[in-house]
């Protein structure tokens, strides 16, 4: 029998404080009639608002039951009563309570007895640092497995407790009131960057692509009105994001302060500017969460509007234009403007008007016709010429190979979007340009030169030839996919092993895979047998990966499952998986014959897709 | 399948290059070839020709470019089986070279640099 030490509560309601014969302590709540409920002292404490523990040194008591021995389940809930009561008794007695789990090795804590640490303090009128607290000691390990601290203020009149990670946070706030936005946001900002930036910089010295200060950078926060930015009631503020995906297209993320599914953008300019307000955002799938590398792609309703000019003459010229390209209008005087923005092109008896924004607000509506010639005029397609120029030095610095075109993926749909990719935004004689200046290059590292067009050739001979040129990457991409020539390197290096390097673990390569026996278990329901098919890049689905490797098999099952493309993460784990369960090693996955079979599972577990 | 892939690198004398030189060297080798053999295709297509396959660039229909290949140069697999011989040979004569010249280069760059990832 327990030994009722004190009672409480009220008419309906008895608290019962009791004691055990191993000392420790128990709280119940006893509804009249009713059965006895074991309380939580802090519950108790926040219904009825008076501590419940009696004070003063609770009487002896002896012959009271002890909890078997060999229980440690009944121990752990001995154990935890008591430190309830414990800690209730040390609130009342105003001093720090007493450590009831055993000290934590120095080498285990990030913060040692004595260390001044940097706290945040809330106060009505927002948080802010305080300096030069103290590490009393550590509290045990909260329920997350934690270590807690102890600190006291330098003023010796608070203690607080506080755990380790919560601590290393606060010592990365920004100094003194951080009630300011902007100074939050100046600590995100760091902190993204920190923990992106390694990874991008880890891929894009994988791909071999050259960082540039654009690479996935966080804008400064978009606020409303005066332009502080600052805390506000009502409407959540606005705070953009610039990335880039796996082939290089650009793109903006918005995240609301009010919890707003997370938005994305493909249309913006090369000033990172927004084309057409709000018609290019599209809410991500998963609300708050996106894959940076791999961001969804843009409904087709999302995407931008292009339009193909064209002269009245059969000969005319011809120009691509592309919703939100600047607008070159000629003025009555002669002289040109070039502050609109191509809007809309709309069609009126017959006719096509280019339709203009200006930044004012004003609309103008200009024929297809004068538009095109306006255009021609200004000298734009002069322009050209430059470019080309520019273009063909930057890939002979590089040594052959556009860097924005960046190494050429293996898959038809991989490399077909790559140069869809690096194309876009070059229109007409500019995208003939760079495809001229891409071939020249290629051509220059081979030790060709390309003799200068022949002035003789004739319109029609010159628009073939650039044609011709300009289809080149897409017909060799077409035809080596089924042809079935396969970049080894590239497959297997986007996945974490360089084939040509014996120590995947090597600065340049990302940590080796860690298979499942360092993973909690697997839950996999069954398995089912798939063999590899010859390499038919380009012959499946636009989203499916071609099945001619162990990977894309995996790939394509895991996109199955999860209804979306799979992150490298997800991709390493699932890889992993499926070689040891048919014990295959990465080396060896990379040269099986065609028809290997092998056993894929037919449901990932959760380890797989959420790495616990 | 043709493999690009480090066996071949070996077979035309590359074998010593350092990894990550082996990775751009077996890119350029898929940005000729697919160059090579796009232009030896479009040099063969007539205008209309030329014209239909521009439009599954335009309505990035990659698969549908596929099979029109298919339909249209049934020997396009040959196309690409020859150009690649003919680069293979062009390398395979210059690889000595190639290697001297990477060598060279990096030895150049080996004060200045920063021990970085490769």
């Amino acid at each position: 029998m327990a030994e009722v030490l004190a009672n409480a509560g009220n008419d309906t309601t008895n608290i019962e404080q009791v004691k055990y014969s191993n000392d420790t302590f128990h709280l119940y709540e006893k509804p009249v009639g009713g059965k006895k409920i074991h309380i939580k002292t802090d519950d108790y404490i926040r219904s009825f608002g008076h501590d419940p523990t009696p004070q003063g040194p609770p009487p002896e008591s002896e012959a009271l039951p002890a909890v078997a021995e060999g229980n440690a389940s009944a121990k752990a809930t001995a154990a935890e009563m008591a430190a309830q009561v414990a800690a209730v008794n040390g609130r009342l007695d105003q001093v720090i309570p007493p450590n009831e789990q055993p000290l934590i090795a120095e080498a285990e804590r990030k913060f040692q007895t004595g260390h001044k640490v940097k706290v945040v303090v809330g106060s009505e009128n927002g948080d802010e640092t305080q300096d030069n607290w103290e590490v009393v000691e550590t509290k045990g390990r909260n329920s997350y497995g934690e270590i807690v601290y102890i600190v006291k203020s330098p003023d010796e009149t608070q203690t607080r407790e506080i755990s380790e990670a919560l601590l290393e946070n606060m010592q990365l706030a920004p100094e003194g009131k951080i009630d300011s936005f902007g100074n939050q946001f100046d600590r995100f900002e760091e902190r993204f960057n920190e923990r992106f930036g390694r990874r991008l910089a880890k891929i894009e010295a994988r791909l071999g692509i050259e960082s540039s200060e654009e690479e996935t950078q966080v804008m400064p926060p978009v606020v409303d009105g005066d332009g502080k930015a600052e805390r506000r009631e009502g409407p959540g503020q606005e705070v953009r994001l610039r990335g880039r995906n796996h082939d290089g297209v650009p793109y903006v993320i918005r995240v609301f302060t009010d919890g707003r599914p997370l938005e994305i953008n493909y249309n913006i300019d090369k000033a990172w500017n927004v084309i057409g307000d709000e018609e290019g955002w599209f809410p991500a799938p998963n609300g708050l969460e996106i894959d940076l590398m791999n961001p969804p792609e843009a409904p087709e309703d999302k995407k931008l509007k292009t339009w193909t000019l064209k002269e009245g003459k059969e000969d005319g010229e011809e120009l691509e234009i592309e919703e939100g390209d600047t607008a070159v209008i000629r003025l009555p005087d002669g002289s040109f403007n070039k502050d609109g923005k191509i809007k809309d092109i709309v069609e009126e008896d017959s006719k096509r008007y280019v339709i203009i924004t200006m930044p004012d607000g004003t609309e103008h509506k200009i024929t297809e016709e004068d538009y095109l010639k306006g255009h021609i005029e200004s000298g734009n397609f002069d322009e050209v010429d430059e470019i080309e120029e520019e273009e063909t030095q930057a890939i002979e610095e590089t040594g052959g190979g556009d860097g924005e075109l960046g190494p050429p993926q293996t898959g038809l749909k991989a490399r077909w979007n790559q140069l869809k990719n690096w194309l876009k935004g070059k229109r007409g004689k500019a995208r003939d340009a760079a495809i001229a200046a891409q071939a020249a290059a290629i051509n220059k590292a081979n030790g060709i030169t390309e003799p200068p067009d022949d002035p003789n050739l004739s319109k029609e001979q010159k628009e073939r030839k650039h044609k011709c040129r300009r289809l080149a990457f897409f017909l060799g991409g077409a035809a080596l996919a089924g042809g079935g020539v396969v970049l080894a390197w590239w497959l297997t290096s986007k996945y974490g092993v360089n084939p040509f390097d014996n120590s995947p673990s090597g600065p340049e390569s990302v940590p080796p895979p860690t298979g499942p026996k360092n993973l909690p278990g697997p839950e996999v329901s069954g398995w089912h047998s798939e063999s590899l098919e010859p390499y038919n890049a380009g012959g499946g689905s636009f989203n499916h990966y071609d099945a001619g490797t162990l990977w894309d098999h995996t790939i394509d099952d895991l996109q199955e499952q999860i209804g979306q493309r799979p992150t490298d993460v997800q991709i390493q784990r699932a890889t992993q998986m499926v070689l040891d369960h048919n014990n295959v090693s990465w080396e060896e996955a990379r040269h099986l014959p065609v028809g290997f079979k092998f056993e894929v599972p037919n449901h990932f577990p959760d380890w797989v897709i959420n790495g616990r | 399948m043709f493999q690009l892939d480090d066996n071949l690198l070996q077979q035309l004398g590359l074998g010593s290059l350092p990894p990550a030189e082996k990775n751009k060297m077996l890119a350029h080798i898929y940005e000729t070839l697919e160059l090579r053999v796009g232009m030896k295709l479009a040099e063969q297509m007539s205008d209309a020709q030329l014209d239909e396959f521009e439009k599954f660039i335009d309505n990035n229909d990659e698969a549908g470019a596929l099979k029109w290949l298919e339909t249209n140069f049934p020997n396009y697999k040959q196309v690409v089986a020859d150009e690649l011989e003919k680069l293979k040979a062009e390398i395979k004569e210059q690889a000595p070279a190639i290697i001297e010249a990477t060598m060279k280069e990096l030895g150049s760059n080996q004060p200045t640099d920063q021990p970085q990832a490769a």
